[in-house]
């Protein structure tokens, strides 16, 4: 894949979506559009892993060949590819359960357009080098997910979709406060930049509050502990298929970017660290035990599921905090990030999957309630065996894929003597499991009790989706059984996070180093002359680039 | 609709004159303030104008085609533009651009300076008066 390909990840959804607005009147084109498209982007995204992973090479776009800080610059480093070859899988199982499982009413309007927009959104915040241009992709995702929030409405859907454009609402108008602020502090808004800043340690003291602040944004997305309170209220009420696919793409985009926000960016920042990383450290300790007791104590398998996410939001945020940690060695902070992300990828998939198996669980026995059903060991056996793997996968049990990634941070937090956090993290799993061995032994284990469960002359066409959850499950399993694979990618993304050297060469060019950055804040006349030379550079750096 | 003859006669000067507004704003654009999005707005607000006048069967008429599609080909413009550039193995969204000599009398002419994001631009024309045009139709047939 050559580097100016990358924009393909933003092309092809966007393509997509406009393709699919001119077929709006006709169900079956668009299914087949949408699915050779999506099948496209996955193409694209295994080749884009084949040729970053190996080398940790970095492919840089700058659009319309604006040179780096001035323009806008998309990049994908391996963190990007990984992440980018997980969303697209992610989505097209998920395409595939919409595409066979939804109704007409639910396919109607204009779900497949924003479908592949929301795609677009993701897939965008992924490969974005710029901060601006990744609140741009956040709005693409936002407004997507608020017209899909609509899909099949009930009453309680609209009501809880009120509360969730609300506070998105929220989180934008402050993510764009801080990034006005952003700007006014470090004069640049360019990802590389702005680390080449924190690496020369030149961030302004006063520019700190703001990075703080950044943190409230993304944990609201993201739904960390104090910020998590709308995610189990929306997440339940929407079809199984999307509270899956926003499981599985819109929280974990939230914890990419704070990987790459707080990790990379302002990780060799000692100053910023040390506000952030405890931070980070305590509320990961809480969000994953309070998320897992809130999952213990739910009775419909959705519930328990979307308050799960929040549970799991904990381990890869002890996985950052560990990273940026002070007084921890090197190749135990690489450990760290190459656990959270290699944890993010086995999310994405697995909770995607469970949910989907939710959805084909309400299909079978017309309920979610773990108190109306049961019996569908017997009704579904495919279906329990794929739920088994993705819920065994999720509570960590060797050698499925969660195990993996908690062995990694377990082992990490152990290393570098944070007792506390580890302690937290293997009680939380004990309770994973706990609450998917309930949803295991009420929906399947348990006598017959659901309403078609009784009438066994109705059986739903469940292929589609049972062919998407399959899929996940494969994936699921490559990731346990082939967990030294995919953690050496992970490793070679976590080197060049904690090392961001690379990133910084490959975006702002080897000898384009200016020092055109000021800090104007200072209000002695001093820094007047000091404002003038650091400007001409800029000039002659313009000049250069024409 | 209940619309009194003072907006119906004050119509047909305004609706006509702000489209042609729009496109001077638009052709303005590329070095001056303007562009397409404010074309867009300024259109809308024509089409909306004779809308209020004559009610939503002319306004009908007078667009033949959904706003949606004004949508998706307004989006279809904006990529194009990108994709030209990124099929000759350009970065995404490089622009080109030229000069175009149109002689205005005998002995003067005008170079009229043409950029490849003319297209782009042309393209959030689209998507603006789209979506304007749309959502004031839907809203205000809801309230009748």
């Amino acid at each position: 894949m050559t580097q100016h390909q990358i924009v393909l990840f933003v092309v092809l959804p966007m393509a997509a979506g406009i393709v699919t607005t001119f077929l709006h009147r006709y169900r079956q084109a668009q299914r087949w559009v949408g699915a050779g498209f999506l099948i496209a982007n996955m193409v694209f995204a295994f080749k884009a892993l084949a040729t970053v992973a190996p080398t940790g090479a970095v492919l840089v776009s700058q659009m319309g060949n604006w040179l780096a800080p001035f323009g806008i610059t998309i990049a994908v480093d391996t963190l990007s590819a990984l992440m980018l070859t997980m969303a697209s899988i992610v989505c097209f199982c998920v395409f595939l359960y919409c595409a066979f499982q939804f109704d007409r009413d639910q396919q109607g309007g204009f779900f497949h357009p924003m479908f592949h927009l929301l795609i677009m959104g993701v897939q965008w915040s992924f490969i974005t080098g710029d901060f601006f241009n990744l609140f741009v992709a956040f709005e693409i995702m936002l407004m997507a997910s608020y017209a899909i929030f609509c899909v099949g409405t009930s009453k309680k859907q609209m009501k809880q979709a009120y509360k969730y454009v609300l506070l998105n609402l929220l989180g934008s108008t402050m993510f764009v406060t801080c990034l006005g602020l952003i700007y006014g502090q470090l004069g640049t808004l360019n990802m590389a930049d702005i680390t080449r800043l924190a690496m020369d340690d030149k961030l302004p003291t006063s520019s700190l509050p703001v990075i703080a602040m950044m943190l409230l944004v993304f944990g609201g997305k993201t739904a960390i502990f104090p910020l998590w309170y709308w995610l189990p209220d929306t997440y339940h009420t929407l079809p199984s298929a999307i509270g899956g696919l926003f499981a599985g793409l819109l929280t974990k985009v939230g914890a990419y970017v704070m990987i790459r926000v707080f990790v990379m960016m302002f990780g060799t920042s000692t100053q910023v660290t040390d506000i952030i990383a405890p931070i980070l450290l305590l509320t990961a300790g809480i969000t994953m035990f309070l998320g897992v007791l809130g999952a213990v104590s739910m009775h419909t398998v959705r519930r328990i599921l979307s308050i799960h996410i929040i549970s799991q939001v904990g381990y890869m945020l002890m996985g950052m905090g560990l990273a940026i940690a002070s007084g921890v060695a090197p190749d135990i902070k690489e450990m760290a990030v190459a656990g959270a992300i290699f944890f993010i990828m086995h999310n994405m998939v697995v909770k995607c999957c469970l949910f989907l198996c939710g959805g084909l669980m309400v299909e079978h026995a017309g309920d979610d309630d773990l108190e109306k059903i049961g019996g569908l060991l017997k009704r579904a056996p495919w279906l329990a065996t794929l739920f088994m793997i993705a819920a065994l996968s999720l509570a960590g049990l060797p050698p499925l894929s969660g195990f993996f990634g908690k062995w990694v941070l377990l082992s990490a937090g152990f290393q570098s003597e944070h007792y506390v956090v580890v302690f937290f993290a293997v009680l939380t799993s004990l309770f994973t499991l706990l609450s998917m061995l309930k949803i295991w032994s009420y929906g399947f284990w348990s006598p017959a009790q659901g309403k078609h469960v009784d009438q066994p002359k109705k059986r739903p066409m469940t292929i589609g989706g049972m062919w998407g959850i399959a899929l996940l499950v494969i994936v699921a399993l490559s990731m346990g059984l082939g967990a030294q694979k995919y953690y050496s990618m992970c490793a070679m993304a976590a080197k060049s996070l904690i090392d961001p050297t690379n990133y910084v060469k490959a975006v702002l060019g080897e000898q384009n180093t200016p020092e055109y950055k000021v800090v104007i804040n200072e209000p002695t006349s001093q820094a007047q002359p000091m404002h003038h030379e650091s400007h001409e550079p800029a000039a002659n750096h313009d000049s250069h680039g024409h | 609709m209940c619309t009194s003859v003072i907006l119906k006669v004050g119509a047909r000067l305004i609706v006509p004159l702000s489209l042609v507004f729009a496109m001077y704003i638009y052709f303005k654009g590329h070095q001056t303030p303007g562009g397409g999005f404010v074309a867009g707005l300024v259109a809308s607000v024509a089409l909306i104008v004779h809308r209020m006048s004559f009610g939503s069967e002319s306004l009908r008429r007078m667009l033949p085609i959904s706003e949606r599609y004004f949508i998706a080909v307004g989006l279809t413009l904006a990529l194009g533009t990108g994709l030209g550039a990124f099929l000759q193995g350009l970065p995404f969204f490089t622009s080109a651009h030229g000069y175009l000599h149109l002689p205005t009398t005998i002995e003067h002419s005008y170079d009229f300076e043409w950029a490849s994001v003319m297209a782009f631009d042309l393209g959030v024309f689209l998507v603006v008066t789209g979506v304007v045009v749309g959502m004031i139709d839907v809203l205000s047939k809801e309230i009748q």
